[in-house]
């Protein structure tokens, strides 16, 4: 490496590809640290895909927490600044039903001043006209400038915007061991796509792996007190609505649905776990789900769930917490040196919508101990090559009618095309089709993949001459049909037996306990 | 509107049922909402898979009948039964007509992504494995045809073939759209396809002695087409399935439906909404235009919970609401694994006597209603590579069971 040409600048390791982990290793090469970010499988296939990809305007902690609700908005105001191609401002409304808490919206009113997010109340039948799967017995609405979010769009910008300003981005590589000498950590050693080891050398060490920095920090015998919390989303086809709608009461479980792309996101619900890879949802939590869903869309059973999914959150349990309050929102930068080490952090908690703002103060903390007074710039120069429109799936439907380009699409529900395909493959290390999948979204429509898994396969069995692909079929399908089968009531239930019918009947693939995928396994 | 027998689902299990009632004698009226599976399947005609390596694949296919659970439709309907309806299917002017290929066991057919499918009946030049052993191939695809995938083919029978060439065409149109419909069509229009063969005959390589086509060759003159294609080149010419819908299901559905209508009614965008039940009879039905219809006798085809006529409801209960029929149902919901779930769903089903007549879930039986093809519990059509024999073996029994029934 470059090492030894800057020999006074330190080489600083990320550990962890998600959405927290590339925004610290943007920040510190953009301080012009020697960067290099490690992740054990694909950039944002934790907890950053796994949530119901709101970039939070701050008005649903307006009442919790307020300072962390401040925070909120300052941080969607830079993202959608930052890295618009990423974003989807929609605007977001909060609704209060009969049987919500009736002081509830004049302390949100009240709190969304005192941290700033713009809030204005509108009239039912305005919203009614426009929303119109709401339940016509809601009492009062406000809206807020909630936004969504893409957020392998943006993970993948953000490691883009790294590599182009000279950091190392490592996908596929598991962290075995740390090794300390002094009180200082000097090496990390790492084993590439399941097979070789490599041990890297730096200076420090920021911990940025989500649910897994308990994992993390135990390679450096630390101990930290995390509350993991398994959250479930439910996918529905269509967009139901057009604004991301909250109730307007205390957050919990159960309360939002947000558009994105082409289908509509219903979540969450929240349990206990003790281990950062479950992500197995039982039949009951989609019961609760659907419940809560109908309270505020009555006709919602009656659409399609397509798919559900399961993302753990990593919250802290910082040092004088009241067992009976939620825990809070905001993030913690853990130094560990009071234990002895001096150049290990940890950067846990907080939100996708305000991970520019985690990175900033970890990495701040990082040069307070190794003395180097570099300032943040995060905040204002705009993540490279993010297009400045901001997505709607309207736009490449409208691309391809206008081109004539029918015949070249391989992904009708998401509107990919065989061009997107080649031009991935020739510029990115693409391992398997769940790489191909995360980049351009190909299988993540209504058919989910059923249509498009083997037109793909063609299109790589063209270009690649190793990849098996009769396994790369097979594992796209199960794991695509992995998330579908808990939705597998109503016309999914059709849908299922119909790529059933397509793969095991006229494909000749079979699916058996060997080969389907693991739950708990992380793709 | 009155006939005989109403048929609900116009599925290749409909269809043969009201052929075969014909033939016995009974006119019938079939309802269809248009939505049917079968142009999923690749268009051969699989009556059973077995073990491929229990040493057997040489035994008639229907010894295997006694592998399977009693309470499967095979076993309901009984091995004699069975054999007896596919035969009767194979042995009729429509199969001549398509020129099915069978034999007594199962022949290996290439699926659309060049895998291995035991089949029992095989399509009008299906290629199959045995033959391309140690020849020298070459497969055509047409220019931006995306649902036809040589490379996958190419792949998988790369090792049982001396050669292998992939040869990109251009389409008899080149105006048409290249999805398999308008490719078929477009084969149908050559006035002189010879001279289509011809041309495309200076790109194949010498050596070549199998041509491998997608299965668009034709709706109606595929005969035609492709005896013309193997004296312009001078080579075996075979036809390879495309991705759904596929044209060789489509041609055998234009021959059904065209027997069919000879003597009987289709009507289309119609489903049931309710039945008229007296004294363990069904009086009549009525349907999404508010028609009441009347028969002797009800035949409900309607696809199971593949194609509706069976509903999974959201917290999980499996419901065939029109006769209240009881359910065998495997609780999919609490499946920890997909196949787990998947196969569930399948074999959730109508629980049915022999005679296919449903037990509802009062326990009375109907005596004029016979169930069919998927909607029939205790079955797996994707994991026994079942779905076309179950589906003309049900039909055909449950029209010779109203006959009977009828008659008394």
């Amino acid at each position: 490496m470059t090492k030894a040409l800057i020999k006074d600048t330190p080489r600083i390791i990320v550990i962890g590809g998600g959405v927290s982990g590339c925004g610290v290793a943007r920040d510190l090469v953009l301080r012009g640290y020697q960067t290099t970010l490690i992740e054990f499988g694909d950039l944002g296939s934790g907890t950053s895909s796994r949530f119901h990809g709101m970039l939070q305007s701050g008005a649903r902690y307006a009442v919790s927490d307020t300072s962390y609700a401040a925070e909120c908005f300052r941080e969607r105001e830079t993202i959608a600044k930052i890295v618009p191609e990423a974003v989807e401002l929609i605007g977001g409304l909060f609704v209060s039903l009969p049987n919500d808490p009736e002081d509830y919206p004049e302390k949100f009113i009240e709190c969304c001043e005192i941290a700033k997010i713009p809030c204005r109340e509108i009239k039912i039948n305005e919203v009614l006209n426009k929303e119109k799967e709401l339940n016509n017995n809601i009492l009062r609405v406000f809206q807020v400038p909630d936004a969504i979010v893409h957020s392998w769009k943006l993970v993948n910008l953000l490691a883009k915007d790294i590599k182009a300003s000279g950091g190392e981005v490592l996908t596929n590589h598991q962290v075995v061991s740390i090794k300390q000498h002094n009180n200082l950590v000097k090496s990390v050693e790492v084993i590439e796509n399941n097979s070789v080891k490599k041990i890297l050398e730096c200076d420090g060490i920021i911990n940025a792996s989500g649910p897994w920095s308990g994992k993390i920090a135990r390679l450096v015998d630390q101990e930290l007190e995390l509350q993991l919390t398994k959250g479930t989303v439910m996918v529905f086809s269509h967009r139901l609505v057009s604004h991301a709608i909250n109730r307007c009461r205390i957050p919990s479980s159960n309360d939002i649905m947000c558009p994105s792309g082409t289908v509509s996101l219903w979540g969450t619900t929240s349990e206990i776990v003790n281990d950062p890879n479950t992500t197995r949802i039982r039949p009951e939590e989609i019961q609760e789900l659907l419940m809560g869903a109908e309270e505020l869309f009555p006709n919602v059973k009656n659409y399609r769930s397509f798919r559900a999914w399961a993302g753990v959150r990593p919250l802290v349990k910082t040092k004088n917490f009241d067992k009976n309050m939620p825990l809070p929102r905001s993030h913690s930068v853990i130094d560990h040196q009071e234990n002895g080490l001096r150049n290990f952090l940890t950067i846990c908690g907080g939100s996708l919508t305000t991970h520019r703002s985690m990175a900033e103060d970890v990495v701040n903390k990082l040069g307070d101990k190794l003395g180097i007074n570099a300032s943040c710039s995060t905040d204002t120069t705009p993540v490279l090559n993010s297009k400045n429109l901001n997505w709607m799936p309207s736009f490449y439907f409208q691309k391809i009618e206008k081109e004539k380009d029918y015949y070249n699409l391989v992904c009708e529900c998401e509107a990919i095309t065989k061009t997107d395909i080649e031009e991935l493959m020739k510029n990115e290390n693409i391992s398997n089709f769940h790489d191909i999948r995360r980049r351009i979204r190909i299988g993540f429509g209504p058919c989910q993949g059923t249509f498009c898994n083997s037109r793909l396969a063609e299109i790589v069995a063209s270009q690649n001459k190793d990849i098996d692909i009769r396994k790369s079929i097979l594992n796209f399908w199960s794991e695509r049909l992995k998330g579908s089968i808990r939705t597998s009531y109503g016309d999914q239930a059709k849908q299922i037996l119909l790529s059933d019918y397509i793969y095991q009947e006229n494909f000749g693939l079979r699916l058996n306990e060997e080969n389907s995928e693991k739950d708990d396994i992380r793709i | 509107m009155n006939s005989d027998v109403l048929i609900v689902g116009a599925e290749l299990d409909a269809f043969i049922a009201s052929i075969r009632l014909q033939e016995l004698g009974y006119t019938s009226r079939i309802l269809t909402n248009g939505k049917g599976s079968y142009l999923y399947s690749s268009g051969n005609i699989k009556v059973l898979d077995f073990k491929e390596n229990n040493n057997s694949d040489k035994k008639p296919l229907f010894l295997f009948l006694e592998d399977l659970p009693k309470e499967h439709p095979y076993n309901l309907i009984g091995k004699e039964n069975v054999t007896q309806s596919i035969d009767w299917f194979f042995n009729h002017e429509i199969s001549n007509k398509l020129r099915y290929e069978h034999s007594e066991t199962n022949l290996f057919t290439i699926s659309p992504i060049g895998l291995k499918i035991p089949s029992y009946g095989l399509y009008f030049n299906q290629i199959n494995f045995e033959n391309i052993y140690n020849k020298d191939v070459t497969i055509i695809k047409f220019q931006n045809q995306k649902d036809f995938h040589p490379e996958l083919i190419a792949r998988s029978i790369k090792q049982y073939v001396n050669t292998i060439e992939i040869l990109n065409i251009v389409q008899p149109d080149i105006n048409q759209h290249p999805d398999s419909s308008s490719l078929a069509l477009s084969f149908d229009n050559l006035s002189h396809p010879e001279n289509y063969f011809f041309n495309i005959n200076k790109n194949i390589n010498k050596k070549t002695s199998v041509v491998i086509f997608p299965a668009v060759l034709g709706l109606n003159k595929y005969v035609e087409l492709v005896e013309c294609a193997e004296k312009t080149l001078s080579k075996k010419c075979f036809e390879a399935p495309t991705l759904p819908p596929s044209i060789p299901c489509i041609r055998l559905n234009k021959e059904l439906e065209r027997e069919v209508l000879k003597k009987n009614y289709i009507h289309r965008e119609s489903h049931i909404l309710k039945a008229k039940i007296e004294n363990n009879k069904c009086l009549s039905v009525v349907d999404n235009f508010e028609r009441t219809i009347k028969a002797r006798a009800f035949i409900i085809a309607n696809g199971g919970i593949l194609m509706g006529g069976i509903k999974v409801k959201s917290n999980g209960e499996i419901k065939e609401e029109i006769f209240d029929s009881k359910i065998q149902n495997n609780n999919h919901i609490n499946c920890e694994k997909s196949y787990e779930t998947l196969n569930a769903l399948q074999t959730s089903g109508v629980l049915t006597d022999n005679k296919l007549k449903p037990i509802s879930n009062s326990n009375t039986k109907l005596e004029n209603v016979f169930f069919t093809g998927r909607n029939l519990s205790n079955w797996n059509p994707s994991l026994e590579l079942s779905g076309e024999g179950v589906s003309i073996a049900s039909g055909w029994h449950s029209a010779n069971n109203i006959s009977s029934y009828l008659h008394n």
